[in-house]
């Protein structure tokens, strides 16, 4: 994979083997992907084809066997600790469904004044003034700052943890199956989020989903996965009009459809 | 109370305090027939688990309350069953693959053993483990052999959910209840859990009851479909005929919501606003909070079930109107 000006977040030639005392599984094997600035870009492939884990390795959490993260042009195993840092908070991770991961006992409103409070974030006009900012860019209001997670709807929820992963002022949200837990109803008003952060503020998304159908609606590109491996890469029209690869052709066949008569 | 394997009417699931409580199910009548595949859908929170939990007498008790109602199943009254009866219900004439397989899997057991633990309760006779090589090779699992001695953890979600489900398969049940089964898996896998799952509905002569947010999966695979919205039914009728066609606004809300590979089909809609809160269901119809086309009544008169053409209902009084646009 050459490298673009574009480029923005990068993996090449990814190996990563998960192991323990009895057991070995390669989760990613020379893994490349190109994240490139304002873009949403679908990350799409079965159970345990490695996505998370990519997803993982790409935030600097997990360090691969092979291979190197770069990160706007820099390799991550060559970042000072201070570039360490700044990175560490370009690129953030949301998650399927934000409840495990919001602390059940704090408000909405506690949570993210920490966030803002532990990278010295708070704006001048105040903490309160920067959780309701937080809060109005992903279309909730100050009332929910107040609330605890469970007195939220799973949309709702979703959208405090992309106000969480926003309040770091990322360039990179790395979203793992951000939609799936969440009903058709409320499916859109996340999607229409997403895009709209990436459109108007710039910030490039890794989408990692597993319904093409919301891909092919929200996503710019999409890299196809399959046991640890690309299989196949591209913008989203050429690889829904024309896959390349037998297993889309596979993944897309066995999209359900509802039949009409 | 008549006809079906399974028969639920106007049952009644509260939360919280008697005075006020939380009504997640508010008035259901559920029936499915022997060798029936029906599905349930809904959007999240509006009572579809809980109904189906308590057709098998799993409801999270005493948290929640059976308000009133009654259940039968093959002729057992399955509210007042005796610890018998329930055992039998639960073990082997119904089962039930879980939402959620991370809390439903034992976390320090290898999955083979689960599975056999269950096999060795209602099969004793037979081989377990071949009986289990067998059942993972079935539900799609790589290298069975291997990945029967291997615990939950190791497992991805999508795997995880595959060892629920031939977990299920291995008592052989009348009635299975398969709650969003395959929503953490990948679309092959979907695909072949659906072939399997019609495979045994057929082999077995099972009845089942498909519980899910994803109508393509209804289409094709259900024969009768159940709408449910906020703690009751809004609309049942054959499939084919309420996905061409729905008798009831929120039915047509959910239709349009769906996403869609077709390129040239219309941008997609949500739903605006929410489902109500349990605790807070809105007077009059509990849909018109939401509904694009609202009258007056619906703000006052709280519609039930009624008659909506050749072997369908809609709890809509303008139904009508719906099957027109
Ligand atoms: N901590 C771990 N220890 C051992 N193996 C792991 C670990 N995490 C993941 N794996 C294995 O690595 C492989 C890739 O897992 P990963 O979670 O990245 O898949 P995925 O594509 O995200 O799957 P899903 O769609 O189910 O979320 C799987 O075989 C999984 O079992
Ligand atoms: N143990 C409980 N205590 C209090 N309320 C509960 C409990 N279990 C369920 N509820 C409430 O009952 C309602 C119906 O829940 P249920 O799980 O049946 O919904 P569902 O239709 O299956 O939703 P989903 O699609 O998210 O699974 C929800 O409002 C839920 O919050
Ligand atoms: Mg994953
Ligand atoms: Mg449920």
């Amino acid at each position: 994979m050459s490298t673009t000006e574009q480029d923005l977040l990068k993996g090449e030639g990814i190996d990563l083997t998960f192991r323990s005392r009895t057991t070995r599984v390669k989760a990613l094997s020379s893994v490349s992907i190109a994240l490139q600035e304002r873009e949403v870009h679908g990350v799409i492939g079965e159970s345990g084809s490695g996505k998370t884990t990519l997803g993982r390795v790409l935030l600097g959490r997990l360090a691969p066997d092979n291979g190197v993260v770069t990160f706007r042009g820099t390799k991550l195993a060559d970042m000072s600790e201070a570039s360490r840092r700044s990175f560490r908070r370009s690129v953030q991770m949301i998650f399927q469904d934000p409840y495990g991961s919001l602390n059940p006992r704090f408000t909405v409103g506690r949570t993210l004044a920490e966030v803002l409070n532990v990278h010295r974030l708070v704006p001048p006009a105040g903490e309160e003034a920067g959780v309701i900012e937080l809060l109005e860019q992903v279309g909730l209001t100050g009332d929910h700052a107040r609330r605890y997670p469970h007195e939220l709807s799973g949309g709702q929820r979703q959208r405090v943890g992309i106000a969480r992963a926003l309040a770091v002022q990322p360039s990179v949200i790395i979203a793992d199956e951000p939609v799936s837990a969440l009903d058709v109803s409320v499916q859109v008003q996340i999607l229409d989020l997403i895009r709209a952060l990436c459109d108007d503020r710039g910030i490039s998304f890794l989408f990692i989903a597993h319904d093409l159908a919301v891909v092919r609606e929200i996503c710019d590109r999409v890299t196809i996965m399959k046991k640890g491996e690309v299989v196949e890469a591209g913008a989203i029209a050429d690889v829904y009009r024309d896959p390349a690869h037998p297993y889309t052709r596979e993944l897309l066949a066995s999209v359900p459809v509802i039949r009409e008569r | 109370m008549s006809g079906g394997l399974l028969n639920m009417q106007d049952l009644r699931i509260h939360f919280g305090p008697a005075d006020h409580p939380a009504r997640a199910v508010d008035g259901v009548d559920l029936v499915i027939h022997e060798h029936e595949t029906v599905a349930l859908v809904g959007e999240s929170g509006s009572g579809k688990s809980l109904t189906a939990l308590a057709a098998a007498n799993l409801l999270p008790r005493p948290a929640a309350r059976v308000a009133g109602g009654e259940i039968r199943f093959a002729g057992t009254d399955v509210l007042r069953a005796g610890s018998k009866q329930l055992r039998r219900l639960r073990g082997g004439d119904i089962a039930y693959i879980f939402q959620d397989p991370t809390t439903a899997l034992n976390p320090v057991m290898r999955v083979g053993d689960q599975v056999r633990e269950t096999l060795a309760i209602h099969r004793p006779d037979i081989d377990g483990r071949k009986e289990v090589l067998d059942l993972f090779t079935r539900v799609g699992i790589d290298d069975p052999s291997r990945r029967m001695n291997m615990f939950p953890h190791e497992f991805s979600g999508g795997m995880q959910q595959r060892v629920m489900i031939a977990m299920a398969l291995a008592c052989r049940p009348r009635l299975l209840i398969a709650d969003e089964p395959t929503t953490a898996l990948d679309v092959t896998i979907q695909k072949s859990i659906f072939e399997l799952l019609r495979d045994v509905r057929e082999t077995y002569r099972m009845s089942l009851l498909l519980i899910t947010h994803n109508l393509g999966l209804v289409s094709g695979f259900a024969v009768r479909i159940y709408v449910m919205y906020a703690g009751r039914m809004v609309e049942e009728g054959p499939v084919s005929d309420v996905l061409s066609r729905p008798a009831h606004p929120y039915t047509r809300a959910l239709l349009d919501a769906v996403p869609s590979l077709d390129p040239h089909r219309s941008r997609r809609r949500g739903i605006p606003g929410r489902i109500p809160d349990p605790r807070e269901i809105p007077p009059g119809c509990r849909f018109h909070p939401r509904c694009p086309i609202a009258r007056e009544r619906c703000r006052t008169d709280d519609p039930r079930l009624m008659a909506a053409g050749h072997e369908r209902q809609s709890a809509c009084f303008f139904y009508e109107d719906v099957l027109r646009t």
